[in-house]
């Protein structure tokens, strides 16, 4: 008999739990008191273990589902017993409260291998659409100083807003009426931030693009349903701590240090990179060739002198939604997309001044004078890797034409209707190329090997 | 507990104190009931997770050796106090478990028809005072009843459990103060688990050893390894023995470890998986058994049959709990209060 996997109660008073995220995906082997999943109440976020040794089957509860306490969410089978259909497949009952599920549709769903049903009894889906995570005195902070949660970036536990964020959010925003210094920023040490989402196959590694950060990518992350995920930040950028950049080299440094640490369990990744985090990606894939399955650059830095340093400056300038928003409507070919809600979400993690001038800073070490002071057309000429560019037709931040500098072996797609920003204009474009060709790099890699061992 | 004189004791005899002291009939059941209080907690776990049961829940799993042997010298009327980590002391004092998951599941057949849970559990009958949800909460009602024997001339012992935390609470000097000064048949029994809460014994007591403390009232302190069987009922035998004789309290510390978290919402953000996994392999119940078999007392299928009686016995009580009725509303407000004595 498999060992049942429930959702248990880990606080008073809690009647349902949300799995935040699973460190197994289905079909991996487990010790029993290995982590299994987080989940996440009212007030906590806890790591469950595993009550048995042997294979995770029949997960039936996917990150962001709501599940009832009692519910079961997989079953470990024992080494040698036999998989058959899930032990328990009621047809799921009508969600009892919470969003609709209409939003399953497009949420990410991973492969059944069984038949089991994708979701059991007592067990709620809910999309990304959720409010933010906040603890209560928090909540009541925000109230009492009129700011929208969705406005205050949170530093607790998978993003939650903490009362001390809502208090430094205050102050950033008096900060904001009195214009700040803009050198005001002083380096911090530390590794870069990388987030993971769980999945199976060989991850994705995604690098994000100058003034961007990691939830930037949940766009093209919801075509991407499967893989496992690691986002790392740019230092100075959305988690990462703000060092110092002394150039191209000494950041293509830094991202080595913390690909290698985030990568160091896995073969080889898919890299994904835009902009800045192309020019990144494509040294990364120049330096640790072997570690990179498959790359793919949307509109890449790095490939001619051009770039459209007012863009540049106007990001890192703006201290309010309403002088960020025209700059925002640059690096898009459809102006409309940038609702105000838009630029005020977007401007909700740059309302920190010393991020904005650290920003600046780098902007300066790495595009001094509005000029794109690094070249890596000789690394792009050297990839081994199946690799693909991307990019949108109209372009505003780096010429299309740059794209042109493709070799032979790289393919080239551009995006008609699609300006810098081709994973949030045509996400669903972009995942599938994506994924295209990390099918194909992995067919040829199991080839290549099937032919060695002919050989 | 015999006191053999060297000159009828050839050579030695170094066998543990207990192997010793005890009939082999008492250790067997001191086994019996070290695997009850795992296994009813275990089970208690289970039926948390599932929802079952109301409130929060303290797991005292790894400490067994110290509840057990602490209460080895008791008859039914001496008295015992417990603390919010109570469910090993209720066993070890004789209750049963089908009546204790009731508790816990709010059913009429629960030691205190299910008004009390977890944290409450009392049972007059066998002389167990209450679990207590305030640390330290137990000390002052322990030194009360000690109070009642002497003044009644009974020669009841009173044993008071607390844990580390409790030491550094008023009550614990209060009480400890007042029981030396009239002489109390009372025995303190700190179960020093490392950690109240998370705060760690080191960064909240300022001497090194609880036991320690002792001084500062005038009465024996002695700390022992909690999780050696033999080592505690020596311990708590000799203290339980001075207060029957009408010499006062004692201070015993058992150095412990909770396995678990302090209650089910502790993340166990304070303490390594090194540390605890060292303290699993110190389990005191593999190792009262080992310590059993190998003097002879027990054989290999007799300990697994105690172990199987255990889960049987657990088993039985949380079917017996399930099918009990839950108490009537219009009854809510009745069975609060204890009835007199």
């Amino acid at each position: 008999m498999p060992v049942e996997v429930i959702l248990p109660k880990v606080d008073m008073d809690m009647s349902h739990g949300t799995i935040a995220t699973w460190h197994v995906a289905e079909g991996d082997r487990v010790e029993k008191g290995a982590a299994l999943f987080d989940i996440e109440t009212e007030k906590a976020a806890m790591e469950v273990e595993a009550p048995a040794s042997g294979r995770v089957h029949h997960v039936r509860a996917r990150p962001g589902d709501r599940v009832a306490v009692g519910a079961p969410v997989a079953w470990i089978y024992a080494d040698g017993e036999a998989v058959g259909a899930a032990p328990d497949a009621a047809p799921p009952p009508p969600a009892p409260d919470g969003p609709a599920p209409a939003v399953a549709a497009d949420a990410p769903a991973p492969p059944q291998p069984d038949p089991g049903p994708a979701v059991g009894p007592g067990i709620t889906t809910t999309g990304s659409d959720r409010p933010p995570r906040a603890t209560p005195a928090a909540r009541a902070a925000a109230r009492v100083a009129g700011l929208r949660l969705s406005d205050v970036p949170g530093t607790g536990p998978r993003g939650r807003v903490q009362a001390d964020d809502v208090v430094r959010a205050t102050a950033t925003l008096r900060a904001v009426d009195t214009p700040a210094t803009e050198q005001g920023w002083s380096p911090q040490p530390g590794p870069l931030h990388v987030t993971r989402r769980a999945g199976t196959g060989a991850p994705i590694v995604l690098l994000h693009g100058f003034a961007a950060d990691s939830p930037g990518w949940a766009p093209l992350e919801r075509h991407l349903p499967a893989r496992p995920l690691i986002r790392i930040d740019l230092p100075g950028h959305g988690r990462s701590p703000r060092r110092r950049i002394a150039g191209f080299a000494d950041l293509s440094r830094m991202l080595v240090e913390a690909f290698e640490d985030a990568t160091r369990d896995a073969g080889p990744v898919h890299l994904i990179g835009h902009s800045l985090g192309g020019a990144l990606a494509l040294a990364l894939a120049d330096i640790r060739a072997p570690r990179v399955a498959s790359l793919t650059l949307i509109a890449p830095a790095g490939l001619g002198p051009q770039i459209d340093g007012a863009t540049l400056a106007g990001l890192t300038r703006a201290t309010r939604p309403e002088s960020l928003a025209p700059w925002l409507k640059r690096l898009v070919a459809d102006p409309d997309r940038i609702t105000d809600d838009f630029a005020r979400a977007a401007f909700a993690p740059r309302r920190d001044a010393s991020l904005r001038a650290a920003q600046a800073a780098m902007a300066d070490a790495l595009f001094p004078d509005g000029t794109q002071s690094f070249d890596l057309r000789a690394a792009l000429a050297r990839v081994t890797a199946p690799a693909q560019i991307l990019w949108g037709r109209q372009d505003a931040i780096l010429p299309v034409a740059q794209a042109m500098q493709a070799p032979g072996d790289v393919a080239l797609h551009l995006l008609t209707g699609t300006g810098h920003m081709p994973h949030t204009e045509d996400p669903d474009r972009v995942a599938r190329l994506v994924l295209r060709l990390a099918a194909g790099a992995e067919a040829l890699a199991a080839d290549n090997r099937a032919g060695a061992a002919r050989a | 507990m015999s006191q053999m004189s060297p000159d009828i004791t050839p050579a030695a005899d170094n066998r543990p104190h207990a192997i010793r002291a005890y009939a082999p009939e008492v250790l067997r059941d001191a086994l019996r009931k070290m695997h009850l209080i795992r296994r009813f907690e275990e089970g208690a776990e289970d039926s948390y997770m599932r929802g079952l049961i109301h409130g929060t829940m303290h797991l005292s799993i790894g400490q067994e050796a110290s509840a057990v042997a602490s209460c080895l010298d008791l008859g039914p009327s001496d008295k015992i106090t417990s603390t919010h980590r109570g469910h090993g002391h209720c066993i070890a004092k004789g209750a049963d478990v089908g009546r204790m998951f009731a508790e816990f599941f709010g059913k009429e057949t629960g030691y205190c028809r299910g008004r009390g849970g977890s944290m409450h559990i009392a049972d007059i009958a066998t002389g167990n005072l209450g679990a207590n949800g305030i640390v330290g909460g137990g000390l002052p009602i322990a030194v009360g009843a000690a109070l009642t024997a002497k003044r009644l001339g009974r020669p009841d012992v009173t044993v008071c459990f607390f844990g580390d935390g409790a030491n550094n609470e008023g009550a614990f000097h209060e009480a400890l103060n007042m029981a030396a000064i009239w002489r109390l048949p009372v025995v303190f029994v700190c179960e020093n688990n490392q950690y109240g809460m998370s705060t760690s014994v080191a960064r909240s007591t300022a001497v090194p050893r609880i036991s320690d403390r002792a001084a500062a009232y005038s009465m024996p302190g002695v700390t022992v390894d909690g999780n050696d069987f033999s080592a505690v009922a020596e311990a708590v035998g000799t203290a339980v023995a001075r207060a029957r004789a009408g010499e006062g309290p004692s201070l015993v510390e058992n150095l412990t470890y909770r396995w678990r978290g302090h209650s089910k919402s502790d993340r166990n953000r304070y303490r390594t998986k090194d540390e605890i996994e060292g303290w699993m392999a110190r389990d005191p119940i593999a190792r009262f058994e080992r310590e059993l078999i190998a003097h002879g007392i027990l054989t290999e299928a007799e300990a697994e049959g105690i172990a199987a009686q255990a889960v049987a016995e657990v088993e039985a009580g949380i079917a017996f709990a399930k099918d009990s009725p839950a108490p009537d509303v219009t009854d809510v407000t009745r069975y609060v209060y204890a009835g007199a004595a």
